[in-house]
């Protein structure tokens, strides 16, 4: 089932997009990556992503922002939303924004498919 | 007779200057100055030219001129009023009467020219000046102000020839001390007696002031009355003639005085003190020995003045450059306690005190003798309810606050400069009551006498027996210049109080920004550092995992995960510890035991000892902030449980116990133990005592848990021994 599901991340961190993308990838999924969180919204739209892996701090439009634009866009609305950050207080921003689940960083490669794996059954 | 007292004053309230007589060694002419006509003549002047008084008055004076001549000028009296007019001071000439020799002194004040006449009944064979000159020489080698005035009073005893001299100073109050005296063998001393201000009014006073020589030759004579053409009394304020207040008559002949002669002592334009001389027989002074005593009178005075301005100017020279060496200090930086009060120099001596106390921003600093504790508590709420200037002070402070008769013996003059009312602080110098009795010639509470009409008046002392008072209650009064050097004082301290107070609010200011500044970086670094490490531990993890990877390969791939975990660990620690600092603590009641069973929990879950026993006693309610209380917690039993775990069993035992102010925790385990030597290193941030392989840590866990316990006002020590375990003790304060 999995090889028809397409994950899109979204961090400004180079080295985390390469790397989540590997770990899904290794796991069976299709990944998109966005480097620059202005451009998720229209990639969102070409793609049609199952899932997004959200980085928190990003320089052009935090994680919260995007997810709360993404909440209040009807076509998007259903969309789950994994956000990841090294904040302390990801968790509760997270949370707040209207993530459907929340994944620290420095995270475990099991804890993120096992994550990614449950939103999407 | 009835029995009551009359206000004093009324006693300052008679005209003696215009007595409307003259005593009889001699006789007076007023003229109009402007119509040189004769407006006043003294009776007496009968048994003098044989001219009845009603005769001349009225006319002009060059009738009385007809009979006056001197060998030069045939024309004396009028010249002498003319210049008489054109200057202040009374002349004298010496003129004949019908071959009688006179002295005659002129003098004008308002309208009236003043002509007083006095026999000239000897040629005086001393030269008087000649006799002064010498004397004054040996005054001015005089060094000490009470040998000045014992050597003035022998000399004006030498020159007059009177019984007794006395000088007299006006102290205070003014009332007087007999300072010098020079008298026959065979009379009493008077030294050292006091007299009552009353026993000199202050209009006595004024003019004495204005007539720095006063000469009553006999009180037993007649006085002369006064003829006038018009109703208006004649002002005899500097006659010499000028008869003599009844009381003060009465008072001389109570006494036993016959005659009095006086010079005034002026220090400053006030009138210093008297030269009183007494005879006990009648005695005239002629007109040249007078004046001979006026120039006596005036050198004295100069020596007087020049000695008390160097005793003042000592004294003030002292205190100042006490004052200026404190200021100095101060201004330098040094700490207000150690620059006013210190080994060398104390705030005590910038007044003449014996006792002084100071409290500021809650700190007391005391030097000398200060009343009780319990007396200064009294002092500072009297002060507090009834004071409203910056400064007060007083020499008598029963007067005011008549407990402190209680403790007069210390503080019976206060000066007080006020910090701050609100936080009733103050500094005040403290005096002792005057140590000395007073000896007065005679009871100084002038009695009253009513006379036939029945009308109370006041009568001068009859008894001079001497008569002991203890001046009560009463010290010597705050100089001008002491009250100056307090406020002075005081300004400065507020002034440095006010910069350290401002410096302190932009140092507290700095450190807000830089613990902002802190927590900023501290969130931002761990993020930043996080964000490497999550992919180091990944692809770490991705080689563990790598089929084609060998063993070893796996195996240090392992190695890494291991060193990313410790990271992340001390990277959370170090933002926590950061956070800690600025956090304001909010006191919430915390349910200690199950805050326990769930750290338990956790702890029993990442440590996965089976062997560990966990003993939980008694939970008192903590008060503080959760999350922060949980952290001390869990860092104290994670310890417990991770220094122990080579022990068999492990155990770890938590128990608290209160009383009314404080709870007290412990966190006790079986474990290694740590040296009493490292007792204080423990809570030092990156210190670990206890550096073996077999026990991770990062040195952060316990710097948090005694910056937590800090910021809740709560105290941690250990005890215990290396190889039997340790003991935390974790002491919180009740709010109270």
């Amino acid at each position: 089932m999995t090889e028809n599901k397409t994950i899109l991340i979204c961090d400004d961190d180079e080295g985390i997009l390469e790397l989540v993308s590997i770990i899904l990838e290794g796991s069976g999924f299709q990944t998109v990556c966005v480097q620059n969180s202005l451009e998720i919204f229209k990639k969102i739209s070409e793609k049609d992503p199952d899932l997004i892996f959200l980085d928190l701090w990003m320089p052009q439009l935090s994680g919260d922002q995007v997810l709360k634009t993404i909440r209040e866009d009807e076509s998007f609305s259903g969309l789950p939303v994994i956000v990841m950050s090294a904040s302390r207080d990801g968790a509760a921003i997270a949370h707040q924004a209207g993530a459907n689940d929340f994944l620290a960083k420095p995270f475990d490669i099991d804890e993120l498919v096992d994550k990614a794996r449950a939103l999407m059954r | 007779m009835p029995k009551f007292k009359v206000d004093l004053s009324n006693c300052d309230r008679e005209p003696i200057h215009i007595p409307g007589q003259v005593q009889a060694w001699g006789f007076l002419v007023v003229i109009n100055a402007t119509n040189n006509i004769i407006n006043y003549v003294s009776a007496n002047i009968l048994e003098y030219l044989n001219i009845t008084a009603g005769s001349i008055l009225g006319q002009s004076l060059s009738f009385l001129e007809q009979k006056i001549s001197t060998k030069e000028n045939p024309n004396p009296l009028v010249a002498f009023v003319e210049s008489a007019k054109r200057k202040q001071d009374t002349e004298s000439y010496e003129i004949f009467y019908q071959e009688i020799q006179f002295d005659l002194l002129v003098h004008c004040q308002s309208d009236y020219a003043y002509l007083e006449f006095e026999l000239k009944l000897e040629k005086s064979s001393l030269d008087i000046h000649n006799q002064i000159g010498r004397h004054v020489s040996t005054i001015l080698a005089t060094n000490n102000l009470p040998d000045i005035l014992s050597r003035a009073a022998s000399i004006v005893k030498q020159l007059i020839g009177f019984d007794r001299v006395m000088i007299y100073q006006f102290l205070e109050d003014a009332h007087g001390k007999v300072v010098a005296e020079a008298k026959n063998e065979d009379l009493d001393p008077f030294l050292d007696l006091h007299y009552p201000a009353s026993d000199i009014p202050a209009q006595a006073r004024l003019l004495y002031k204005a007539n720095k020589i006063r000469l009553i030759a006999d009180v037993h004579s007649t006085t002369s009355a006064i003829l006038a053409l018009t109703d208006t009394p004649v002002d005899l304020t500097h006659s010499v003639l000028r008869a003599v207040s009844p009381m003060h008559i009465q008072y001389l002949k109570n006494m036993g005085v016959a005659s009095s002669f006086s010079i005034s002592l002026m220090c400053k334009g006030e009138l210093w003190g008297l030269i009183a001389c007494h005879n006990y027989t009648p005695k005239f002074i002629n007109h040249s020995t007078r004046e001979g005593a006026r120039l006596l009178g005036q050198i004295i005075s100069s020596s007087v003045e020049f000695k008390e301005e160097e005793i003042v100017n000592a004294d003030q020279k002292r205190h100042k450059a006490i004052f200026e060496k404190i200021v100095s200090e101060l201004r330098l930086g040094v700490d207000i306690k150690d620059a006013v009060l210190n080994p060398s120099v104390s705030f005590l001596h910038i007044v003449k005190a014996t006792g002084v106390y100071m409290q500021y921003e809650g700190r007391i600093i005391k030097d000398g003798v200060i009343p009780s504790d319990e007396q200064m508590d009294h002092i500072i709420n009297w002060l507090n309810e009834t004071l409203s200037d910056t400064l007060f002070h007083t020499n008598k402070l029963v007067d005011h606050m008549p407990e402190a008769s209680e403790f007069a013996n210390v503080a019976s003059g206060i000066l007080v400069c006020t910090i701050s009312r609100e936080l009733k602080e103050y500094i005040i110098w403290f005096r002792p009551e005057y140590a000395e009795s007073i000896t007065w010639a005679g009871n100084p509470d002038k009695p009253v006498e009513v006379d036939e009409s029945g009308t109370a008046k006041i009568s001068p002392r009859k008894s001079f027996e001497s008569f002991k008072t203890i001046v009560q209650f009463t010290t010597e009064r705050w100089k001008v210049y002491e009250q100056n050097l307090a406020e002075r004082f005081k300004e400065e301290l507020l002034y440095i109080i006010n910069k350290k107070a401002s410096e302190i609010r932009v140092l507290n200011e700095k450190l807000k920004e830089a613990y902002d500044e802190l927590e900023t970086f501290s969130s931002t670094i761990s993020h930043d550092l996080k964000t490497p490490l999550t992919v180091i531990k990944s692809y770490a993890q991705l080689l563990e995992r790598n089929k084609s990877l060998d063993d070893d390969g796996k195996n240090f791939a392992a190695r890494i995960s291991v060193g990313i975990a410790r990271m992340n660990t001390l990277i959370a620690e170090v933002l926590d510890y950061s956070k800690v600092g600025r956090s304001e603590i909010s006191f919430n009641p915390i349910d200690m035991a199950n805050m326990l069973q769930t750290i338990k929990t956790e702890v029993a879950t990442a440590f996965n000892n089976p062997n560990m026993v966990f003993n939980l006693g008694n939970t008192p309610i903590v008060h503080g902030d959760k999350i922060m209380i949980y952290q001390v917690f869990l860092n104290l039993i994670s310890n417990a449980v991770k220094y122990s775990r080579l022990s068999n069993p492990s155990i770890v035992t938590i128990e608290g116990s209160e009383n009314e102010y404080e709870v007290v925790y412990k966190v006790q385990d079986n474990g290694i133990g740590i040296d009493p030597k490292h007792y204080h290193k423990v809570f030092e941030l990156f210190k670990r005592v206890n550096v073996k392989a077999d026990f991770e840590g990062t040195g952060v866990g316990l710097a948090i848990v005694k910056r937590i316990l800090e910021k809740h006002k709560a105290n941690i020590w250990i005890d215990g021994r290396p190889g039997e375990g340790s003991i935390f003790w974790i002491k919180f304060r009740k709010l109270q």
